[in-house]
C-alpha cells in the first residue's frame, strides 16, 4: 500500500458515506415539500401546515441549553421502531371527545419553527412530544373537578354540556392555570410545599430549576404567577421561564394529517 | 563492534525524539488526566442526580441538563482528544524516526486547547441565555466559537505529526502509522462536518437533519478518531513489549480498511423511527453491527501477539492495559451491535444503553489503550521510572472493575431492563423511573471506582511530570540496550519486575 | 545512520501548506457541495400558504375595486370615493363646523 493509494482509499471510503448520509439528505430535506390534502379523502385541498403558537424558537433554544433533551424525548416512533403510539397521551389520545382517535406518529413537519429537533437522549422522564395536549387534557379534567366541587352544573337545562370556556368563565379565579402548573413543576418537580397538589410526583427525578425564577417584593395582592413565597418574597418566573413554558405548551404533535400520510385512519376522520 | 554503531545511533535518535517531545506530550497527558478526573466528578454528579434528584439542587449549574453535557465534553475534548494528541505526536515521531522541531508551537497550542475546553465547560455549566451558552448537545456541547477554535488549534497540533510522517526515515510504513495518519485526517473532516452541519448551518436545514448530523458526528468521532488512535497504540505496544512481531500483518491491514469502510456509515441508528429517510437509519444500524469485523481483527491480532510472550503480559503495565483495551474494543462493538439491532433498538434507543455504550467505548476501550501508551511513553520522555507498581496495579484493577460494571450492569442489563419497561404500554413513567433506580446507582458506583483509579493515576503522573520518578538503574538508553531484556531493546519492565518483587516481599 | 533523503526543508514546508490547504479545502468543499446539492430556497409551508393568501387577497381587492368603480345606472351615478372627496371639497360640502356639544374639553364647551 503506497501513501497515494492510502489517500485515495481514505477519501473514497469517507466521501461516499459523507455524501449519502450527511450532505445529500441535509441539502434535500430542507426543501421537502409539504403534502396537500386531497379532495376525496380529506374534503379539503389546501397544504398541510401544522400550526404552532408560542415562543417556539427561543423556547426551543433554552430547552436545548438547559439540557432538557438529556432526559426527555420528543418523538412518537412508528410501530417498527417502538410501541410509542399506543402509550396513552404520547402519540395523541385514543378517544378524544371532539376529534376521535388523534394518535399518530411524529412527522417531519412537527418540528417547524425550531432550528434543531430535540429527539432526545433518553427517556428518563416522559416523552414531551405531546406535552401541550396532555396539559390541555389536564386543564379540562381539573376544571371539571373544580366545577363539581363548587356545585356548578356541567350541563345546561337542555342537557347539552357546557363548553370548556364556559366552565372556565364560571370558575373565574378558581380555573386551572396551565402556565402556573408548569412553573410550579419547573420550580419544584416533586411539589414540595404545594399543599394543593400534594406529593403526587414524589417518584419524579426531574431537576429543580432555580435559574428560571427570581424573587420580587411581596406587594399588594401578590403576583398571579408566584410559585412560592420565600423569606417574605415572592418567587416568580423570569423571562427564560416564560419562554420555555410557552415552548412546552406549544408541543402538540397530534394534529390531523392528510389522508395520504396516515391512510390507516378512517377516511372521513382523516381531515377533521 | 561495527554492527553496534547503528544501534547506538538509533538509541541516540530515540532519546533525541523523546527529549524533543517531552514537554508537549507530558503536558497533554497530565492535563488530559486532570480533565478525566473533572469529567468523572461531573459524571458522578449527573449520575447521582438521576437517582437522588435533590442532591446539590441548590444551584442550577449542577443540574443533569448541564453536568451531563459538561461531563461528556470534558471526557472527549479534555481527556480523550488530549491523550490522543500526546500519543499521536509521540508515536508518529518515533515510528517515522524524526525529532519534533516545533514542540514549542505544540505546547502553546496545547495550552490554548485547554483554555478553550475550560471556557467551553464553563459556558455549558452557566446555562441558558448568557453571552455564550452551551448548545446542550452531547459531544458538541461547547458553543460554536469554541468548537471552531478547537478545530483550528487541532491543526497546529496535528500538522507536525503529518510532517514527521512525510519526512520519515526508512521505507516500511508500519500499521500504527496508517492508523495514525488516517486519524489525523479523519479528525478535522469529522470536526468540520459536525460544526458546519449541526452548528453553523443551524436554521438552514431541516431541524431533523441537524439532529441527525450530530448523531453521525458522535459515532464518527468514536469510530474514526478514538478507535484508530487506540488501535495504533495497541499495534505499537503489543509487539514492542512482547518482543514479537504482529501476529498477522495482513489481518491488521484488513482490520484497518474494514474500519475505514464501515465506520463512516454508522451513527444514524440513533434516529431510528424519526421522520428522516429510513434507509439511513437501517444502513447505520447495519454498519454498527458490522463494526464487529474490524474489532475482531484488532482483538485477534493484539491478543495473539501479546500471548506470544506470557511473561511480558504479567509484568508489563502497558501490555496489560493494552490487552484490556482489546477486550474493551470487543465488548464495545459487540454491545454496540447488540443494542443497534433494529429489533433491539426498540428497547435501547431511549434507554440507558446508549450512554452506557459510549462510556464503554471511551473508558473501556480507548482510555485503556491510552493508559497502556502513557505507562509506556512517560518513563521514556521523563527519563524516570514509575514510582509505584502497586499504584499502577490498583489503577488497572479499579478501572477494570468500574468499566466492566458500567458495561455489563448499566449498559447491557440496565439498558434492556429500562427499555423493556419503557416499551410496556400500560406502565406509567413512574415504573420506568423506578426500574432505572438500581442501575443509576450502579453507574454512580462504577464512576466512583473510576474516579479513585484516576486520582491515583493523576498523582502518579504529576509526580512523574515533576521528575520525581525513580531514577532509572540504567540511566541511559544505550546501557539499557546492553541488557538482555525480554521486553525489547528499551524495556523498562525489568525494573517494574523488581519493584513488583519488592512489593510482594514487603 | 543512513541519510534521509526525504527530510528536506522544502518537503516540510510543502507538507505544512498542503496540510493547511486540505484542512481549509475540506470546509470549502463542504460548503460548495451543500450549496450545489440543496435547492436555492428553503421550503417553507408559510410561504406556500402565503402565496395562496396573496392570490385570494388580490381577488378580493379586485372585486372591491370593481364594486366601488364609476357606474351609471339611469340617472344615478356612482363615483369612486376618491373622486367624491375631491368633488366635495370643490363644492365646499365638507367644510362644516362641529356641532355644539356638552362634552367636556370640547372646543365649544364653556
Amino acid at each position: 500500500m503506497t501513501v497515494k493509494t492510502f489517500f485515495y482509499g481514505l477519501i473514497a471510503s469517507f466521501g461516499l458515506p459523507w455524501l449519502v448520509m450527511l450532505a445529500v439528505p441535509f441539502g434535500t430535506m430542507r426543501s421537502m415539500e409539504a403534502p396537500s390534502y386531497d379532495e376525496v379523502n380529506d374534503e379539503r385541498t389546501d397544504l398541510y401546515q401544522p400550526t404552532r403558537s408560542g415562543r417556539t424558537e427561543n423556547g426551543s433554544l433554552i430547552y436545548a441549553q438547559e439540557g432538557c433533551a438529556m432526559c426527555h424525548s420528543q418523538v412518537t416512533r412508528p410501530t417498527y421502531a417502538g410501541m410509542d403510539v399506543f402509550r396513552e397521551g404520547q402519540g395523541g389520545t385514543k378517544k378524544d371527545a371532539e376529534r376521535g382517535d388523534t394518535r399518530r406518529i411524529t412527522n417531519a413537519w412537527d418540528f417547524s419553527g425550531e432550528n434543531r429537533a430535540h429527539i432526545g437522549e433518553s427517556r428518563i422522564g416522559p416523552d414531551l412530544g405531546n406535552f401541550g395536549n396532555r396539559l390541555v387534557a389536564l386543564e379540562n379534567e381539573e376544571n371539571e373537578k373544580a366545577a363539581i366541587a363548587m356545585g356548578i352544573a356541567l350541563e345546561r337545562e337542555d342537557k347539552s354540556k357546557l363548553t370548556k370556556q364556559e366552565i372556565i368563565d364560571a370558575l373565574g379565579d378558581k380555573a386551572f392555570n396551565k402556565e402556573l402548573y408548569v412553573y410550579k413543576h419547573l420550580y419544584s418537580p416533586r411539589n414540595e410545599g404545594h399543599e394543593d397538589r400534594g406529593q403526587e410526583n414524589e417518584w419524579s427525578v426531574c431537576q429543580a430549576n432555580p435559574q428560571f425564577f427570581k424573587k420580587i417584593g411581596n406587594f399588594g395582592q401578590g403576583a398571579s404567577d408566584a410559585v412560592a413565597i420565600k423569606c417574605g418574597k415572592q418567587v416568580v418566573p423570569n423571562d427564560n421561564c416564560r419562554a420555555i413554558v410557552s415552548y412546552l405548551m406549544s408541543l402538540k404533535k397530534d394534529g390531523a394529517v392528510p389522508y395520504a400520510m396516515q391512510y390507516s385512519k378512517d377516511k372521513k376522520k382523516a381531515g377533521k | 563492534m561495527a554492527t553496534k554503531i547503528p544501534n547506538i545511533e538509533d538509541a541516540q535518535l530515540r532519546a533525541d525524539i523523546d527529549r524533543s517531545l517531552r514537554h508537549p506530550v507530558m503536558f497533554f497527558f497530565a492535563s488530559g488526566a486532570a480533565w478525566l478526573a473533572v469529567s468523572l466528578v461531573l459524571g458522578i454528579i449527573a449520575s447521582a442526580k438521576t437517582h437522588s434528584p435533590d442532591f446539590l439542587s441548590c444551584c442550577a449549574c449542577f443540574n443533569v441538563g448541564r453536568t451531563m453535557p459538561a461531563h461528556m465534553s470534558t471526557l472527549i475534548y479534555g481527556w480523550g482528544a488530549q491523550a490522543a494528541f500526546g500519543v499521536i505526536i509521540w508515536l508518529m515521531s518515533r515510528l517515522s524516526r524524526q525529532e519534533c522541531k516545533k514542540s514549542g508551537i505544540i505546547l502553546a497550542a496545547g495550552h490554548f486547547w485547554n483554555l478553550m475546553v475550560a471556557i467551553g465547560t464553563l459556558c455549558v455549566l452557566v446555562g441558558s441565555n448568557n453571552f455564550m451558552s452551551g448548545t446542550g448537545i452531547v459531544w458538541m456541547a461547547f458553543p460554536k466559537p469554541i468548537m471552531i477554535a478547537l478545530a483550528a488549534t487541532y491543526f497546529l497540533i496535528g500538522i507536525w505529526a503529518v510532517i514527521a510522517f512525510r519526512v520519515r526515515r526508512g521505507g516500511h510504513i508500519y500499521i500504527s502509522q496508517w492508523y495514525l495518519l488516517a486519524a489525523l485526517f479523519w479528525f478535522p473532516w469529522i470536526m468540520i462536518s459536525g460544526i458546519l452541519f449541526s452548528q453553523i448551518y443551524l436554521g438552514d436545514g431541516h431541524p431533523l437533519m441537524v439532529t441527525a448530523s450530530t448523531a453521525w458526528f458522535r459515532s464518527a468521532l468514536m469510530f474514526l478518531f478514538f478507535t484508530p488512535v487506540a488501535a495504533a497504540s495497541a499495534y505499537y505496544i503489543a509487539p514492542k513489549v512482547s518482543g514479537r512481531p504482529v501476529y498477522s500483518y495482513s489481518l491488521a491491514i484488513f482490520g484497518f480498511w474494514a474500519l475505514a469502510i464501515v465506520g463512516p456509515w454508522a451513527g444514524m441508528q440513533r434516529m431510528m423511527g424519526t421522520p428522516i429517510p429510513s434507509f439511513m437509519q437501517f444502513l447505520s444500524a447495519g454498519a454498527a453491527v458490522l463494526m464487529i469485523i474490524p474489532a475482531i481483527a484488532l482483538f485477534v491480532n493484539i491478543i495473539k501477539t501479546a500471548n506470544s510472550n506470557k511473561d511480558a503480559m504479567s509484568y508489563s503495565p502497558s501490555l496489560r492495559f493494552t490487552v484490556a483495551g482489546a477486550y474493551g474494543m470487543l465488548t464495545f462493538t459487540v454491545l454496540g451491535a447488540l443494542i443497534s439491532l433494529p429489533g433491539a433498538l426498540q428497547y435501547t434507543q431511549f434507554s440507558t444503553a446508549q450512554y452506557g455504550l459510549e462510556l464503554t467505548g471511551l473508558l473501556g476501550f480507548f482510555s485503556m489503550c491510552m493508559f497502556g501508551a502513557i505507562y509506556f511513553i512517560v518513563p521514556r520522555i521523563t527519563n524516570r521510572e514509575w514510582i509505584s507498581a502497586s499504584m499502577i496495579s490498583q489503577h488497572f484493577w479499579l478501572t477494570v472493575y468500574g468499566v466492566t460494571f458500567i458495561a455489563l450492569f448499566y449498559t447491557l442489563l440496565g439498558g434492556f431492563m429500562h427499555g423493556y419497561t419503557l416499551e410496556q404500554v400500560g406502565e406509567p413513567t413512574e415504573a420506568a423511573v423506578g426500574r432505572l433506580y438500581p442501575y443509576a446507582i450502579g453507574l454512580t458506583t462504577g464512576f466512583v471506582f473510576l474516579l479513585i483509579a484516576t486520582f491515583m493515576f493523576c498523582c502518579h503522573l504529576l509526580l512523574m511530570w515533576l521528575r520525581l520518578g525513580r531514577r532509572s538503574s540504567h540511566p541511559t538508553l544505550l546501557a539499557r540496550h546492553a541488557h538482555a531484556s525480554p521486553h525489547g531493546p528499551e524495556g523498562d519492565l525489568d525494573k517494574l519486575e523488581s519493584l513488583d518483587s519488592n512489593a510482594s516481599a514487603n | 545512520m543512513e541519510t534521509n533523503l526525504r527530510d528536506t526543508p522544502l518537503r516540510r514546508f510543502n507538507t505544512f501548506w498542503w496540510g493547511l490547504a486540505l484542512f481549509v479545502v475540506f470546509g470549502i468543499i463542504c460548503f460548495i457541495i451543500k450549496n450545489f446539492i440543496q435547492s436555492d430556497e428553503m421550503y417553507s409551508v408559510d410561504d406556500e400558504r402565503g402565496k395562496e393568501r396573496i392570490v385570494k387577497r388580490e381577488q378580493v381587492e379586485a372585486a372591491q375595486a370593481a364594486l366601488l368603480d364609476y357606474k351609471k345606472e339611469g340617472n344615478e351615478v356612482q363615483l369612486p370615493p376618491s373622486a367624491l372627496f375631491s368633488a366635495a371639497s370643490e363644492l365646499k360640502i365638507l367644510e362644516t363646523q362641529p356641532a355644539d356639544s356638552g362634552v367636556p374639553h370640547n372646543k365649544e364647551f364653556k
